[in-house]
């Protein structure tokens, strides 16, 4: 009798428990209409309804009804093949927060499920070393810099063991990395006429991997009457961590970056990582539970600013150079759906003399990137990424045009992969481009 | 015995009510007695010569306007009221069904749903079937039955009604159609343009197709070197107008503009080859193609007293063309001795097995039109 | 086991990546579009994914060796419970065949596998000036299998049909496992227009693998008006006079002042709050005849006399005008956080009295009742709101929900307009067809699906499908006329 229990006891659904359990109000929003369903990559790419957002609020659901165990390993499946891109917020008719309900299930995973141990050492090695201090995040890539000129990276590319490591994702998609970050609390921009100021958001990867796309931003603000610096003390926005379910780390930074931006004074805090940016106006939700810091947060989002939202509240400073080019855009995730911005890089693009936008086909599904997920599910962000490459290709552009490095950095693998030469460029460095680059003038650069 | 154009008539009942059907079909499926549904009596010179004795019906007692609400564009009339009526009541309201109807037309509605029917307005406004809402009839086993209703939406239940369309009385016996009604055009024009070949007739037609999709109706009829295309515009005067100049800018001045679409002859005793689908040349027959969205008509008529080697020349041309553009075909009217060994349903249909199962069903003593249909 | 053989069988036509065989993978399958409570679902015993006709009739075989039935299946946006298992089965999923195959732009015809999303086959043709004209509500989701098997209906099909009209031919897996094509031209030459049967059959004829689709050229000119009543009498008369003027308008359709408050308070739509309905007239056609047509319009209303009117050619303004109705179901969510939508059609000329019996039956129930609806043709959308948490809720609405339905029977309508039967709406059908019709129905279904095998239990009520009620019709007449031979 008391084994027969005992299997029984084992067999009972595991329900969600603990901190951070997704929320029942939010949950029972859903009507399961469907309506979802074609704006979701992961969908639109295997058919399967499992794999749909009305599919995984329908598990989250089972879950919490006792239906369905939270370990259950196709639930486990379920909430990490979803890239968490939020396109299916942007279509719902009743207004799901999907984005907040998958995180806290990720939130339910990682403190309910084990994990074999080298699952665990992968994660902190990718996760934990690099992101959690944006200077080992640099030294990590100069680290890389060094690597790639070495020869070294031809040699393990071909001996694989950085696809043992699962790595080797993230080596190629590495940009050849030139120039040095950004130093926050020296780079400044001083504008003819200043406007307001404004405070850039550096990001990891953005400062790292793209630090000439941070430059840029600071002329291209300047150009538009910003003052504009990088304020000292701020890191990681920590998108990564909320995404994966690690909430309490993802909540140290964003007392980290609070605390830094006060500093710093009024002015909106710009970012370009689109990825970023929507992390960053998710603070309020993250610490809405902390009495320190909740309306702290609150004020601290209602500043940020997406650098296409800033540049486009009015018309742009006209650009002074044309650029004779066809280009197409490609919308992050994280600007479209989670941001909702979609208008205002396209505005942009117009103002452009001589520059031509044409829209490619599905612009707003996502490229697969998705924070790390081309680093752990290679196989479906390689499928996402190839079916953003053909759209991209079919334009006929020259170039393609996003802003988020992300994005930046897995639509050039992907185009390569496709045998495009189409550069893909920031938004910002186009309009960079448009005002003459670094050589231009109208503004000062003021090293302090 | 009365013979009525070849098909042998043994009685004939008049019908009273829809109950008084459903009793004669039962009965007759019961004696195995064929059954052969008379509405007009237009279209009695289709279909295979056969031996059968048939029970005629006459039903020109089920005849009358039952629900017509010109508000709702609906209306609803019972299977043999005819063709004139039907005509007159809608266009004293100012409305009309998207089919055109010659006002010496002795056809029923149910005739006319029955045969599926469709003219040239096909292209621009599709068949009955887009407008019938519902119906009642008598299967073969005498059930008496209805399926939709009298709203212009309806997917309650299956689609009877829609599959009675066309299916030539093999099925069921119509006492009465639902209707959509249309509101009759303002204007309605047809401009005609002549050619001397076939293929710059179709030429144009392949102009008017890409350039005008507005047009309700397009049509080539002619014979030799004469060919005459045709294309209609319905709608306002302005519109109309417009029509014309850009018409007259792209093509030329029309040779003929009509207020009335010119009816095609009647083939009521001439063998005429009506097929689906395109056809690239006359083969020196008289010919009319009337283009449809993704189905084109032909037709083919042979004078009286055509040779026998005539109209099976004329068959095996028909038989290339359709077969060539995966049409079908089939023969209207025409000598019953010669019709008998002419396959004047067209070709074989794969779908057989499943259209067999439903007469099966709806016909299990298989009396409805015994011997004349493909089913 | 007998399923772990079934399951075996299924991979073999399919692959190990078209099948789904376990819990969460399946459980998902269980949802659509209809109000939790008022359908009974069961957990498939697979789900598959084929890739071409040859899997499904593979499948469909399989399925039959087993004795297990089948449920075809799309983006599964269905109001109905119509492709949602009832007695366990497989469903086969056909959202894996996506791709427009051909288009024929001169004949402007498109074959398509059934799991083309319908909007994504107007934006694949739009470069063409081409679109695919039913636009159901769910149509940048649902799929035109879907379309196809629920005869889905939308806004602008008072002038262009809904799908049924737009179908020419398909390709089906009968429940034999056969494939065949239907041909909709047989119409009128002898065969049968057997496509006319599945079209609106909801999956139980045979499954679709391949539709010969018509598309429409896009208007030249499209005008949109909006124009506000002090009444909902005042609203439904300038329907009437619209109609009455001889033109046929792309769309009507009307929204009530509980729905106009929704909208504002969620979306900001600019309509007037006090206004008791708002007409929305889209014309379309050539830009004389448009420009004409809604001066017409523009009179008629002022005549009656409308509180506000606006009118626009400009997309981005009509879009903004249509925001409001394209949202009003989203906007709900300001009032309750459920709604029942219902799908009953009156005869137009019953709308006003159809209107006034809807509201006297919410009130007495105490539940809130939006109407927004197509009243080109009648088409009525009660939106029953209530919050599913609080206890016998669902029960309520089911309630008012049998009551509304009785209502309209009562004024000559019918139950369901675009959303189709299903398992939800099946028990409702004696409402408005005899024995007999039901009878005839399901020997329709006999014909095609003898052994009750293609989604069972839909459609018609339970018992019309069993052997006993099958042959009654035949012994009654063998009874009546003496005759047992056949």
């Amino acid at each position: 009798m008391a084994t027969i229990n005992l299997v029984e006891e084992l067999q009972k659904p595991v329900p969600f428990s603990g901190p951070d359990m997704p929320d029942d109000e939010l949950l029972r929003a859903c009507v399961h209409c469907g309506m979802c369903l074609p704006s979701c990559p992961t969908y639109r790419e295997t058919g399967d309804e499992a794999s749909s957002p009305r599919g995984r609020l329908w598990m989250m659901s089972a879950v919490a009804d006792g239906k369905l165990s939270l370990l259950d390993p196709d639930f486990d499946e379920q909430m990490y093949q979803c890239l968490n891109c939020r396109a299916c917020e942007a279509v719902c008719p009743s207004g799901v927060q999907y984005g907040p309900l998958v995180e806290a299930s990720r939130a339910q995973l990682e403190q309910h499920r084990p994990r074999p141990w080298w699952q665990q050492l992968l994660r902190q090695s990718v996760m934990s070393w690099p992101f959690d201090d944006v200077r080992r995040m640099r030294t990590g890539a100069r680290g890389l810099r060094l690597y790639q000129q070495s020869g070294l990276s031809r040699l393990l590319q071909r001996t694989g063991v950085l696809k043992l490591m699962r790595l080797e994702n993230l080596e190629r998609m590495l940009p050849p990395i030139e120039e040095s970050p950004l130093a926050p609390g020296k780079d400044t921009w001083v504008p003819k006429a200043k406007l307001a100021n404004a405070h850039v958001f550096n990001g990891c990867v953005m400062s790292s991997v793209f630090p000439d796309v941070n430059r840029a931003t600071g002329r291209v603000l300047a150009h538009n009457g910003y003052a504009t610096d990088v304020p000292v003390g701020q890191g990681c926005c920590g998108a990564i961590y909320s995404h994966t379910g690690m909430l309490d780390d993802a909540r140290v930074l964003a007392r980290k970056n609070i605390e830094a931006f006060e500093r710093a004074g009024d002015g909106a805090i710009v970012v370009n990582a689109a990825g970023c940016g929507s992390a960053l106006k998710e603070y309020d939700h993250l610490l809405k539970d902390d009495p320190r810091y909740a309306d702290r947060a609150k004020a601290f989002t209602a500043r940020v600013l997406d650098v296409n939202e800033l540049l486009d509240q009015q018309p742009l400073i006209p650009p002074t150079h044309a650029i004779n080019a066809r280009v197409t855009l490609q919308e992050p995730c994280h600007l479209v759906h989670a941001q909702r911005i979609s208008a205002q890089p396209r505005s942009l693009l117009r103002q452009v003399p001589g520059l031509e936008l044409v829209e490619m086909q599905e612009s707003s599904l996502c490229c697969g990137s998705a924070g790390i997920y081309n680093i752990t599910r290679p196989k479906m962000a390689d499928a996402l990424g190839d079916r953003k490459a053909r759209n991209a290709m079919a334009t006929g552009a020259e170039a393609v045009v996003t802003s988020n490095p992300g994005c930046q950095m897995q639509l050039r693998t992907s185009l390569i992969r496709n045998g495009s030469e189409q550069p893909v460029e920031h938004i910002v460095s186009i309009l960079d481009e448009a005002y003459g680059g670094r050589t231009a003038t109208g503004w000062a650069i003021d090293h302090q | 015995m009365q013979s009525s154009r070849g098909l042998n008539v043994s009685e004939t009942v008049v019908i009273e009510s829809p109950a008084h059907l459903a009793d004669v079909l039962a009965d007759a499926t019961a004696h195995r007695i064929a059954i052969l549904p008379i509405g007009g009596g237009t279209c009695l010179s289709t279909g295979l010569p056969t031996n059968e004795h048939y029970r005629a019906l006459d039903l020109s007692q089920l005849s009358g306007i039952e629900n017509y609400i010109p508000t709702d564009m609906t209306a609803s009339f019972l299977a043999g009221t005819p063709l004139r009526t039907v005509r007159a009541a809608l266009a004293e309201n100012g409305q009309e069904l998207p089919i055109d109807l010659a006002s010496d037309d002795e056809g029923t509605i149910g005739g006319l749903v029955a045969t599926g029917y469709s003219g040239a307005r096909r292209y621009g406004q599709g068949t009955l079937k887009d407008v019938l809402i519902g119906c009642e009839y008598v299967r073969g086993d005498g059930l008496l039955a209805k399926a939709g209703g009298m709203t212009v939406k309806n997917v309650s239940g299956f689609e009877v009604s829609r599959l009675l369309h066309g299916s030539w009385g093999s099925l069921a016996v119509l006492t009465r159609v639902n209707l959509k009604v249309l509101p009759r055009p303002k204007a309605d024009r047809t401009f005609v343009w002549q050619d001397s070949t076939l293929a710059a007739a179709l030429d144009r037609q392949v102009r008017f197709l890409t350039s005008f999709p507005g047009c309700i109706a397009m049509e080539t009829t002619g014979c030799g070197d004469r060919w005459t295309t045709a294309i209609r515009f319905a709608g306002r005067e302005s519109a109309l107008q417009d029509y014309q100049l850009q018409l007259s800018n792209a093509e030329g001045t029309p040779d003929a503009v009509l207020d009335e679409w010119p009816l095609p002859p009647s083939t009521e005793d001439n063998p005429c080859l009506v097929a689906n689908n395109p056809v690239e040349q006359s083969r020196g027959f008289a010919l009319m193609l009337s283009t449809h969205q993704g189905v084109n008509a032909l037709s083919i008529s042979l004078p009286t007293g055509t040779v026998r080697a005539e109209l099976d020349s004329g068959l095996v041309a028909a038989r290339e063309i359709t077969t060539h553009a995966e049409g079908l075909w089939m023969i209207e009217g025409g000598d019953p001795d010669w019709k008998r060994d002419a396959a004047i349903w067209g070709p074989g249909r794969q779908d057989i097995a499943v259209a067999q199962a439903v007469k099966d069903q709806f016909d299990p003593g298989n009396i409805l039109n015994r011997g004349r249909l493909f089913i | 086991m007998s399923n772990r053989a079934l399951i075996d069988d299924l991979v073999r036509v399919c692959g190990p990546g078209g099948v789904r065989h376990r819990l969460a993978d399946l459980m998902v399958f269980e949802a659509d579009g209809s109000v939790d409570g008022a359908v009974k679902t069961t957990l498939p015993q697979a789900v598959v994914l084929p890739t071409s006709t040859e899997q499904v009739a593979g499948v469909v075989k399989i399925a039959r060796k087993h004795g297990v039935p089948v449920v075809a299946r799309g983006a599964g946006t269905g109001l109905s419970g119509g492709a949602v298992a009832i007695n366990s089965g497989v469903i086969i999923s056909l959202t894996r065949m996506n791709h427009v195959l051909e288009v024929n732009l001169l004949e402007r015809t498109a074959l398509v596998e059934p799991g083309v999303v319908n909007l994504d086959l107007s934006t694949h043709v739009k470069h063409q000036h081409l679109f695919f004209a039913p636009d159901p509500s769910s149509q940048k989701a649902s799929t035109i299998g879907g379309n196809i098997a629920e005869n889905a209906g939308g806004p602008h099909c008072l002038k262009y049909g809904v799908t049924t009209n737009h179908i020419l031919g398909v390709e089906v897996v009968l429940p034999s496992g056969d494939i065949a094509w239907f041909d909709s031209n047989q119409a009128g030459y002898g065969g049968l227009d057997l496509t006319a049967a599945i079209v609106g059959s909801e999956g139980m004829f045979g499954i679709v693998t391949k539709a010969l689709v018509k598309l429409t050229p896009i208007p030249q000119s499209i005008s949109v008006i909006l124009a506000a009543f002090a009444s909902m009498d005042d609203a439904a008369m300038a329907v009437t006079e619209i109609i009455a003027s001889g033109t046929m308008p792309a769309s009507l359709e009307i929204m009530d002042q509980l729905s106009i408050e929704a909208v504002e308070a969620a979306y900001h739509a600019g309509y007037p709050t006090d206004a008791a309905a708002v007409l929305l007239v889209e014309v379309d056609g050539h830009p004389l005849e448009v420009a004409e047509i809604s001066a017409d319009v523009e009179a008629l209303c002022r005549r009656i006399g409308t509180v506000q009117y606006r009118q626009s050619y400009d997309p981005v303004e009509q879009a903004a005008l249509w925001m409001g109705r394209k949202m009003s179901l989203a906007a709900m969510g300001r009032l309750a956080p459920n709604y029942y939508l219902q799908d009953a059609v009156v005869p137009r000329s019953k709308l006003v009295q159809t209107l006034d019996e809807v509201d006297r039956l919410g009130r007495a129930s105490g539940l809130p009742v939006a109407n927004v609806f197509h009243a080109g043709d009648g088409n009525l959308h009660p939106l029953i709101l209530f919050d599913r948490r609080e206890k016998g809720a669902v029960e309520r609405v089911l309630e008012l929900n049998h009551d509304l339905v009785v209502a309209c029977v009562e004024l000559g309508g019918t139950l369901s307009g675009e959303h189709g039967i299903g398992s939800e709406k099946r028990d409702h059908m004696p409402l408005i067809y005899t024995e007999s019709d039901l009878r005839a129905m399901a020997g329709l279904k006999r014909s095609f699906d003898p052994d009750d095998f293609f989604n069972p239990g839909k459609v018609l009520p339970a018992g019309l499908m069993c052997g006993e009620l099958k042959d009654l019709h035949m012994q009654r007449m063998a009874q009546k006329h003496g005759i047992v031979a056949f």
